[in-house]
């Protein structure tokens, strides 16, 4: 089964963010999406996911086909979700905070399938700590932990390694690969730290200008000249 | 936080934690205390069910409601109409129909339809009311407060009008507020640990990653809706049927701004509302002494009338700018309880947490 997005376009009062992009994701695959600032990256991830209606575009997965869904509906199709700027629950522990995905999106004991996705992320020991104490790291793994628990086909990550250091940048590539093997879901991971992107995806997708300007395995991507000049500038 | 695995159980057990501590205030009360005591003792287990009610909604939803007391007069006067004597109901509503003339119904009936009308509105002005925030939220729910205020003062056929409805038997006993608590305290904590409960929390932090999450934040807010405007029919019930006679203006202004401020006060928790209410309750009683007159040294205060309202503005506007998540914050009494276990007990081989005990670890990860 594969995630399709079809001639997507996106227009904010006068400003197009996404002009006709079109994206595949097959099950188990890692796509990269990158582009320079403003290039549409997080604008596509929220029509994605349901955070805004497109202009027009469809999208499809399986042999179900939509145009315009909402977050919740997203969600329960399996296209689960972090965010560039980190959105935990104040008010819940880090237990809590994956339960809330387990409950509404699983099948079975909310907490036992939210224990599974804490111990995927190595994280069970921070169970009973709030979610907003952890330390900035810890919070995006918690992001994720979320974004597993539950029903999983897709995951689109916003930047996950935004604001880490290199250890902990490390990390979430292995975690990232991890789900990939245990889960077999598609995924789609913004990254402005190229060395992830390459090391991590079997794809990479450029955008500029809310268009798809390259496409094909990283090794290929870099070498692309629209890319270098549009993103890489070197 | 709790230890127990299902979520129904931690509820229960948590419920069961607090209701043996009221049991001990109310037998400690019963037992030693004046008729004075006993008279606060009621009202505070009547505004204890109240705060409860509202928590319901409010603390799972995190938006105030000024307009739970409108389903309190609901309560209150659904359960009145049929429960007073006949004979003084003839009297004080002659032309009221006859199936509100002739009933003479007991308590546990007339509270059911009580609850069951206000639980109906709730339902039907719900739809549009869970979908307001902020302060659409509070405008619209004082605003849904004053037209029920406004609709009993002008029923005059069935409710006498702004005029005092007398003659309802005094069926609220110790033993009846300790029931219907005890109820109230299960199914809150039930519906606040509950899949829609747990969901509906995390919205209240933020409520794109809630939806995303996979909650449903309108239905969620509508369960909770419903179930709380029920609860405080009952408080209202009680109330009736302690007092022995009702009239519109109990139901207003001043008995909105107790019941918010006892939750606010509180906190998010429905343990936090049992402390809001504890305390002014306490307060309230402790001022409304004070307003009829006070000595302090060579100081003396022959009336200090709206002194209460004055001190609870005070204490709401504290609570909000000094500690806005309320005394308990988003605790209940066995959360707290499990984590000063767990801060008291060594953790096991210097790392793991008590909790880490209950379920076999999957090594690979």
């Amino acid at each position: 089964m594969n995630f399709k997005a079809s001639d997507v376009v996106m227009k904010f009062k006068g400003l197009t963010a996404l002009d006709g992009v079109s994206l595949e994701v097959a099950k188990g695959e890692i796509v990269g999406l990158i582009g320079p600032n403003g290039s549409g990256k997080t604008t596509l991830l929220n029509v994605t996911s349901g955070v805004y209606s497109p202009t027009s575009g469809s999208f499809s997965m399986g042999a179900e086909i939509w145009s315009k869904i909402s977050l919740r509906d997203a969600a329960r199709r399996g296209i689960r979700r972090t965010f560039q700027n980190i959105r935990l629950f104040n008010s819940l522990t880090v237990l809590e905070t994956v339960e809330v995905a387990s409950a509404w999106l699983g099948t079975g004991d909310r907490r036992e399938n939210a224990l599974n996705a804490l111990d995927e992320l190595h994280f069970t020991q921070h169970r009973d700590r709030m979610a907003t104490e952890l330390a900035y790291g810890m919070q995006r793994r918690l992001e994720i932990a979320r974004a597993i628990a539950g029903k999983l086909e897709f995951l689109l990550l916003d930047e996950p390694t935004a604001g880490l250091n290199h250890g902990e940048s490390e990390e979430i590539v292995t975690i990232v690969q991890a789900i990939r093997r245990r889960r077999g879901c598609g995924i789609v991971i913004i990254d402005h730290d190229l060395n992830v992107i390459m090391n991590v995806c079997d794809r990479v997708v450029v955008l500029s200008e809310g268009k798809v300007i390259a496409s094909g395995p990283p090794q290929e991507v870099r070498r692309d000249p629209q890319v270098i000049k549009a993103y890489l500038g070197s | 936080m709790a230890m127990s695995q299902k979520w129904w159980l931690r509820a229960l057990i948590g419920s069961a934690q607090i209701l043996v501590l009221v049991s001990l205030l109310v037998a400690a009360v019963s037992l030693l205390g004046s008729s004075t005591d006993q008279r606060i003792l009621t009202v505070f287990l009547i505004n204890l069910i109240a705060a409860i009610g509202l928590q319901i909604y409010t603390g799972t939803s995190g938006i105030i409601s000024f307009g739970h007391v409108g389903f309190m007069a609901l309560g209150a006067y659904g359960s009145a109409l049929f429960t007073a004597d006949p004979a003084i109901k003839a009297m004080g509503i002659p032309n009221a129909p006859d199936f509100i003339l002739t009933s003479a119904m007991g308590f546990l009936p007339a509270m059911l339809i009580g609850v069951g009308v206000a639980a109906m509105v709730a339902a039907v002005i719900g739809r549009v009311f869970v979908r307001l925030g902020g302060s659409a939220a509070a405008v619209a729910t004082l605003g849904f407060m004053v037209m029920v205020f406004t609709v009993l003062s002008n029923a005059e056929e069935w409710t006498r009008g702004a005029k005092a409805f007398s003659g309802i038997p005094a069926y609220t006993t110790m033993g009846w507020c300790m029931g219907a608590f005890a109820v109230i305290l299960v199914i809150a904590r039930l519906l606040r640990e509950s899949d829609t409960g747990l969901g509906l929390r995390s919205s209240r932090d933020d409520a794109i990653a809630a939806q995303a999450s996979g909650v449903d934040v309108v239905n969620s807010r509508y369960v909770m809706w419903v179930a709380s405007a029920a609860c405080s029919a009952v408080a209202g019930a009680l109330y009736a049927h302690y007092i022995g006679a009702i009239l519109p203006k109990a139901f207003h202004f001043e008995l909105t701004f107790l019941v918010v401020t006892m939750v606010i006060v509180g906190g998010q928790s429905i343990t936090g509302a049992i402390v809001g209410t504890l305390l002014i309750t306490i307060l309230a009683e402790a001022l409304r002494r004070l307003e009829n007159g006070f000595s302090l040294g060579s100081f003396s205060l022959s009336e200090a009338p709206g002194l209460t309202t004055a001190v609870l503005a005070l204490l709401i506007v504290f609570t909000l700018t000094m500690r806005p998540q309320g005394l308990v914050g988003r605790w209940e009494l066995d959360d707290l309880t499990a984590r000063w276990l767990a801060k008291r007990r060594p953790a096991a081989n210097g790392t793991a947490l008590p909790f880490e005990k209950d379920r076999e670890r999957n090594p690979a990860a």
